[in-house]
């Protein structure tokens, strides 16, 4: 409460500059020295009491008279925005608060074991997609006769079969014929519906109406499992009866679109946030949620519930929320174990960004979690925080055009004189780019966020104006994956970031012009030109991130190892597998060995866990490679089989972890100043680029292909 | 709470000898709105001396009043007239001096009376002073109060520049200028409600003259004073001189005596309400009987020619119109206006901000870095620059006045505009346009907000509004030291301070009980001598070089009387400064520049020459005052303390109260401590460094926010401690309920 009272007195000036000075060098002490524990705590009391301290400022300060309506609407509009961000910022800090690492789970016996059943739902998934994440699920450790896997195909469903177009008809009953096919050969079970209701979440209820197992376990189609994955979470259910789910990372193969066209492979992955600070954060308050894959569910508790939630199309939230509310436990184990795909193409990063965002508006809107009965209020706020985050769209948005009302309309949006901006709003600047560094540095660069925001707001804007008309209307979409890019692009949805660009720059160029003819507003142009400049950045670098580059590779290649045998004709080569990705893999030769360009043969491999069982598949040279030790060579799979997606999941999936800290190890960390002037230098080179694709790449741009699916060449 | 008081220095509304070519901007045009007023023949000057024996009303103004300085002054008087007067005087008399550099041609006098401009007088009086009588049109003139409006346009002969603007004066002789009262038009005292209109002295100064013997015991004196304050108080005199004789007075003015107390030759002519009025039966001298135990006399307001408004206490915004400033259209290189705010002795600054909505404009004549600039008490605080080569106009434009450099007292807001233009290269003086270069409309607004109230000593306007029993210490009955303390109690009264119960004590100080203590310096008790010590510092030497911005800003304040001291204007004792100290000066410089005040600056020592007055408040006690380096700040009940009034000598003394009164600056006394230097009659005011806050008895709600703020505002290092402390707090606390809570 005092901390309170104080935040809010009214200073002079002076004193406030004392007072955010003082606190921003202690905070930079402790970030400094790296201290922690109680240290944490201050820091962040300094922190956020300098944010309150602006944003109360703001509100009773520097909102234009209500006498000016224009004015008043515009730098009302400015002030939500803001108090919006501190109100985010808050429920944030609250959330991770104190991030909690779990224990790993206790080993059960075979007979504790409780029984599982696997759901991998897929909608239009290609099946060299489904096919290894079938595979490493039948090869995950478990008692036998405890684990069944189902594939829950909502792309074969009767009424896709039956439908009256039919091309449709056809394309779906060879999916469904194909699909079976595979999951006979891998002894999964298939599962179609008659009709897709509900979207992912009828289709995992299919699943449950059709399954008996004490545990459910969702992977996405992509999303390959780690042998050890109920090993790591299965154990959990024992101690905790109330326990309804074990959430795990989702780890990535392939970079987002956004970081692979700003060429930002360095820098932590966009979801390394999420799934290293903020779940574990949740986790503390008993709110980590599902997040749709990589998840252990107890059935009971989903039945008790009626199963998966549908009424939004984040339906995996939402069912965590429900479940939450009714008393079940949640927890997360930090270890990723599946290894999944992002969305290659911008837009189909867009779009499975647009789902998340009105999914979490629908929550927002219909469930409200705040209010919602039988949480207790840590849990509140974290799903308050979760569901809220996803409005950035407006205050982004607020941000990039308020000061154009300035330019091109001279309203008064922001009622302040230079030492009140630079006492408070410099100061609540630094405060945040502190907080962020010092909180989330680990696992996030300075100003990503906001690039991410802006790329994603531009988009999104009217995705959450449309939940907000009609909270109900959101149809789920299925976000395309394993797609690859022939030639650098601009991406279909370009042209709005273009457009906002060259509106930034134009403020900029009139906000030139007013400074050189206004000398009394000056001193507000400057402000005002120190935020449009920030605006032209993120818009710089929009326009990086849609100016796609080339990506023909459906899904990287992934470090292995494994010995094997290649046999052309009689001869049997032993060889030690590189590397390898859903479509093929690398080689090296032993002394002396030699493959003949196109050579077709057989790659022939043990199974680790039961060598008696050997794993033939076809494959084909494709290149030649020379080696660090040696010569290696490139081969291509070809051809359906069981045996390809085993030794796939065998050899490339097996453990998760070997991966992800390789991947980990290419990430470095970088301060408030190094990644502000990468910021600088990434938007004039990510402009540049930009403008170029917009004058010499817009013609010669091709479509985005889906990646060729196995399916067109299995009989 | 005492209501905020703001006067207006008022200005012309219209640049007279100019009017023919006051061809504004559209911008400009559109905003002023005001007509032009009419053109005034210049009337027929007289070098001759009145001749000896005419009666004039002079104006309420000394030699300091009635110089003006500066390209356009203008200033406004009360003058009182009896019923006699008002309707058979013809003629208002100017006694006029300029200096040589002035260009008759574009420099006038011009002279308004109750709102009617009567005459533009050319400034052509560089050799002598030159008489000018103007005809007053009967039936302008009322019985009871006129105004009297006098505005100076002054011009420079050769040099256009905004530096040499400086150099232009004008002033009226005080003892010859005013109302020229015909031969028997005198009206006769009769009663309390004309001694208003008795004749004022030469320095437009009211001279009371006391009879009371020498050595008058403390009872006696005590009666005196009570009655010299009932006089002011009820016949509303302006500038108060008393003087002590046991006989009677000389000269223009009115002799006080103490009822019971009547000399031989007293004849009555009216007695009102405890006052009664006759006449010196042999030398018809004006005498007044004051019961001293009268009822007690309603509050001064003060003078009408100061422009006091009452805005309500939770602020107010007022159109310079209602403040009695109209549209000023200016045709020169250095505009300059001020408005003074009067704040109540327990006004506490906050972080919050007075404005002013400027409407008006100026013209495409300008070049670059002409602006306006706002100063509060001789500090810049903002800025409004005009744009060079192209006409502006205003629509309020918002200009702001941040709280903290206002201080309990009165305030002087100054706006200064420089208005250079292409054409004053050539200065071709004759030739070149005079044409309007800035308008500042009458709908401009001033808007000072509501503030919190939390008395803080030492403070002078605090220790004037002392109420309840006052303590008054002479160090004797001499007739100098009776005459200045009665003379402060007199101007006390004048200036509004609220009525108290006088207890004279001669000789011995009670340093227990703060009073009014006037007194010379080697008369003054140990411990307060030592706490003037404190607040002063020998004379520095000048400065080798002032450069024109000093000389600027000297000017200026110069110009509207008061200024507070500056590092340039008082070195304290000679101490090489440390490392530290040098880059915490610069440190405090660079963010000054910026904007930022730390410290007080207004706080640097006095320095005192021989024949300087000083008047200061001082904390009971003596009390070193507190260092800004103090953490914590001193509260008090007791919100009583000393008020100093002292020189080097008796004479001195007596001397410098005459000069103070004269000058018309009492209400400028301000701050911790002033120097009125009376050869110049410039005051220096010193706030207090460090301020002791005065408990409220009652506390208001909506006050304690802003007064909180206020505090942790003037107490920096207390706010940083109480921040470390708090935060310190809430993170250990905060980290141990997050570890207790939730999963471990």
């Amino acid at each position: 409460m005092l901390a309170l009272l104080y935040a809010e007195l009214p200073l002079s000036v002076e004193a406030q500059l004392a007072i955010v000075v003082s606190a921003l060098g202690l905070m930079v002490v402790v970030k400094a020295l790296r201290l922690g524990g109680a240290w944490r705590s201050v820091f962040l009391a300094l922190g956020t009491f300098i944010v309150l301290r602006y944003i109360i400022w703001r509100v009773t300060s520097t909102v234009p008279s209500i006498s000016s309506p224009l004015d008043f609407a515009a730098g009302a509009m400015l002030v939500l925005a803001e108090c919006y961000c501190v109100t985010m910022m808050f429920l944030s800090l609250f959330t991770i608060a104190d991030p909690i690492d779990r224990p790993r789970a206790p080993l059960l016996s075979d007979d504790e074991a409780p029984t599982v059943d696997i759901f991998v739902p897929s909608y239009n998934e290609s099946l060299d997609i489904v096919a290894p994440t079938l595979a490493a699920a039948k090869r995950i450790t478990y008692p036998a006769g405890k684990l069944n896997v189902f594939l829950l195909d909502d792309g074969g469903t009767d009424a896709k079969v039956n439908s009256d177009d039919p091309a449709t008809a056809a394309r779906a009953l060879k999916r469904r014929q194909t699909m079976q096919a595979l999951c006979r050969e891998l002894d999964v079970q298939y599962l179609a519906r008659e009709e897709n209701q509900h979207a992912k979440a009828g289709n995992l209820n299919n699943g449950l109406a059709h399954s008996t197992g004490d545990l459910v376990v969702v992977f996405d189609a992509d999303h390959v499992p780690a042998q050890n994955f109920l090993r790591e979470t299965v154990g959990h259910f024992r101690d905790d009866k109330k326990l309804f789910l074990v959430q795990t990372p989702h780890f990535f193969l392939n970079p987002d679109p956004i970081e692979r066209n700003l060429r930002a492979s360095q820098m932590p992955t966009e979801n390394e946030m999420f799934y290293g600070l903020v779940q574990k954060g949740l986790d503390k308050w008993n709110a980590a949620f599902f997040c749709g894959s990589a998840a252990v569910l107890r059935r009971e508790a989903l039945e008790q519930v009626g199963g998966f939630h549908g009424s939004s199309i984040t339906e995996d939230a939402e069912s965590a929320l429900e479940l939450h509310s009714r008393g079940w436990n949640s927890l997360y184990v930090e270890t990723p174990m599946v290894a999944g795909l992002q969305a290659e193409k911008f837009d189909a990063f867009i779009t499975q960004r647009s789902r998340w965002c009105r999914g979490m508006v629908q929550i927002l809107l219909l469930k409200t979690p705040l209010f919602k009965s039988g949480l207790s209020v840590p849990q509140r706020l974290s799903y308050l925080a979760s569901s809220m985050f996803w409005l950035f769209p407006l205050s982004r948005m607020a941000f990039i055009f308020a000061p154009m009302l300035y330019i091109f309309f001279d309203l008064k949006i922001y009622v302040a004189n230079q030492q009140e901006f630079f006492a408070y709003t410099v100061a609540y600047m630094a405060s945040a780019l502190l907080i962020q560094s010092y909180i989330f540095g680990r696992v996030r660069w300075p100003w990503i966020s906001d690039v991410y925001e802006y790329i994603q707001s531009v988009m999104l804007f009217r995705a959450v104006i449309s939940v907000f008309i009609n909270p109900r209307n959101p149809k789920f979409e299925v976000t395309a994956k394993g797609q690859t890019l022939e030639h650098d692009r601009i991406s279909e949805i370009a042209l709005p970031y273009f457009v906002v660009f060259f509106m930034v720059l134009a403020s900029l160029v009139v906000l030139g012009y007013r400074f050189a003819y206004e000398p009394e507003a000056r001193e507000l142009i400057g402000v005002v030109g120190v935020w449009s400049l920030l605006n032209l950045i993120l818009a710089g670098l929009g326009l990086g991130a849609v100016c796609e580059l080339r990506e023909r590779r459906s899904v990287p290649r992934v470090d292995s190892r494994g010995a094997a045998t290649l046999v052309f004709g009689t001869e049997a080569i032993p060889v030690t597998i590189e590397d390898m990705s859903f479509g093929g893999l690398q080689v090296r030769l032993p002394d002396g060995a030699q493959i003949k360009p196109r050579a077709s043969g057989t790659l022939r491999m043990a199974d680790p866990a039961d060598p008696s069982r050997i794993w033939e598949t076809p494959v084909v040279g494709v290149s030649r490679r020379t080696l660090s030790e040696g010569r290696g060579v490139g081969l291509r799979f070809f051809g359906v089989n069981g045996d390809r997606f085993r030794i796939i999941a065998a050899t490339a999936f097996a453990d998760v972890g070997i991966v992800y800290r390789k991947r980990q190890g290419q990430v470095t960390r970088t301060g408030i100043l190094h990644g502000s002037a990468l910021m600088t230098l990434w938007c004039i080179v990510q402009t540049g680029r930009g403008l170029y694709y917009a004058a010499f790449r817009r013609d010669g741009a091709s479509p985005s292909a889906a990646a060729p699916s196995s399916e067109s060449s299995v009989a | 709470m005492a209501p905020i008081k703001v006067l207006a220095l008022f200005r012309p509304h219209a640049f007279l000898l100019a009017a023919s070519t006051l061809a504004l901007t559209a911008a400009t045009a559109a905003a002023d709105g005001a007509a032009p007023a009419p053109f005034v023949i210049a009337p027929r000057t007289v070098a001759a001396a009145v001749p000896g024996g005419v009666l004039l009303k002079r104006l309420p103004a000394g030699q300091d009043g009635l110089t003006f300085r500066g390209e356009m002054a203008s200033r406004r008087f009360a003058v009182a007239l009896g019923r006699s007067e008002a309707a058979r005087i013809n003629t208002f008399q100017v006694a006029l001096r300029n200096t040589v550099s002035l260009l008759p041609e574009h420099s006038a006098i011009t002279i308004s009376v109750n709102g009617r401009t009567l005459a533009a007088v050319p400034a052509n009086a560089a050799d002598k002073t030159m008489l000018v009588p103007i005809a007053v049109p009967a039936g302008l003139l009322v019985p009871g109060a006129n105004t009297v409006q006098v505005t100076a346009t002054l011009t420079h002969r050769v040099d256009c520049s905004v530096p040499a603007t400086y150099e232009l004066w004008a002033t009226l002789d005080p003892s010859h200028t005013g109302f020229v009262v015909p031969d028997g038009a005198a009206d006769q005292i009769a009663g309390v409600a004309d001694l208003a209109a008795a004749p004022l002295a030469e320095d437009g100064t009211t001279r009371i003259w006391v009879r009371m013997r020498e050595g008058a015991d403390e009872a006696e004196i005590g009666q005196a004073a009570r009655a010299v304050q009932t006089l002011v108080r009820r016949a509303k005199l302006v500038r108060p001189v008393v003087e002590v004789a046991p006989e009677a007075g000389r000269g223009p003015g009115l002799d006080l005596i103490v009822a019971g107390h009547e000399p031989e030759g007293f004849a009555p002519l009216a007695k009102t309400a405890g006052i009664g009025v006759g006449q010196d039966a042999g030398t018809g001298r004006i005498m007044v009987e004051v019961d001293p135990e009268a009822d007690e006399a309603p509050r001064a307001t003060p003078s009408v020619a100061a422009g006091v408004v009452e805005p309500p206490r939770d602020g107010f915004r007022k159109s310079f119109a209602q403040l009695g400033r109209n549209t000023e259209v200016f045709t020169g290189r250095r505009y300059e206006a001020s408005l003074a705010v009067v704040l109540p002795p327990d006004f506490m600054s906050t972080n919050d901000r007075a404005r002013l909505r400027l409407d008006g404009g100026h013209s495409a004549t300008l070049v670059d870095g002409d602006g306006l600039a706002l100063r509060v008490n001789g500090t810049l605080v903002s800025s409004v620059p005009l744009l060079a080569r192209k006409a502006e106009r205003f629509d309020h434009r918002e200009v702001e006045l941040p709280l903290r450099f206002f201080h309990p007292g009165r305030n002087d807001v100054t706006i200064e505009g420089t208005l250079s233009a292409e054409a004053d290269a050539q200065c071709k003086t004759m030739t070149m346009p005079h044409e309007a270069r800035l308008t500042i409309a009458d709908t401009s607004e001033l808007e000072f907000p509501g503030f919190a109230h939390l008395t803080t000593i030492p403070q002078i306007p605090a220790a004037m509004a002392a109420r309840g029993d006052l303590p008054v210490y002479l160090p004797g009955s001499d007739r100098a030291s009776m005459a200045a303390a009665l003379t402060v109690l007199a101007n006390l009264a004048a200036s509004g301070s609220p009525a108290a119960t006088l207890q004279v004590h001669l000789g011995i100080v009670d340093e227990d009980r703060p009073g009014l203590l006037v007194a010379a310096a080697d008369q003054l008790p140990a411990s307060i001598s030592g706490a003037l010590r404190s607040l002063t510092a020998p004379v520095a030497p000048a400065p080798a070089s002032v450069d024109a911005a000093n000389a600027s800003a000297a000017d200026t304040d110069a110009a509207t009387g008061a200024s507070e001291t500056t590092p340039a204007d008082a070195t304290p004792q000679s101490v090489a400064p440390t490392r530290l100290g040098v880059l915490v000066d610069g440190v405090r410089a660079g963010l000054r520049s910026r904007g930022f005040f730390f410290g007080n600056d207004k706080a640097d020592l006095l320095t005192l020459k021989s024949d300087d007055l000083l008047v200061a408040a001082v904390t009971p006690g003596g009390k070193a005052p507190r260092d800004s380096l103090d953490v914590m700040p001193r509260f008090t009940r007791d919100a009583t303390h000393w008020l100093v009034v002292t020189a080097s000598s008796p004479a001195t003394l007596d001397g410098g109260l005459d000069r103070l009164a004269a000058s018309g600056r009492w209400d400028q006394l301000r701050g911790e401590a002033v120097k009125f230097d009376p050869t110049s009659g410039e005051i220096e005011v010193r706030q207090p460094r460090g301020v002791t806050y005065v408990l409220p008895s009652e506390v208001v709600v909506a006050d304690v926010r802003p007064i909180l703020g206020g505090l942790m505002s003037d107490n920096i290092l207390m706010s940083l401690a109480i921040l470390f402390v708090v935060m310190g707090t809430l993170g250990v606390s905060t980290h141990a309920l997050v570890r207790r809570m939730g999963a471990k």
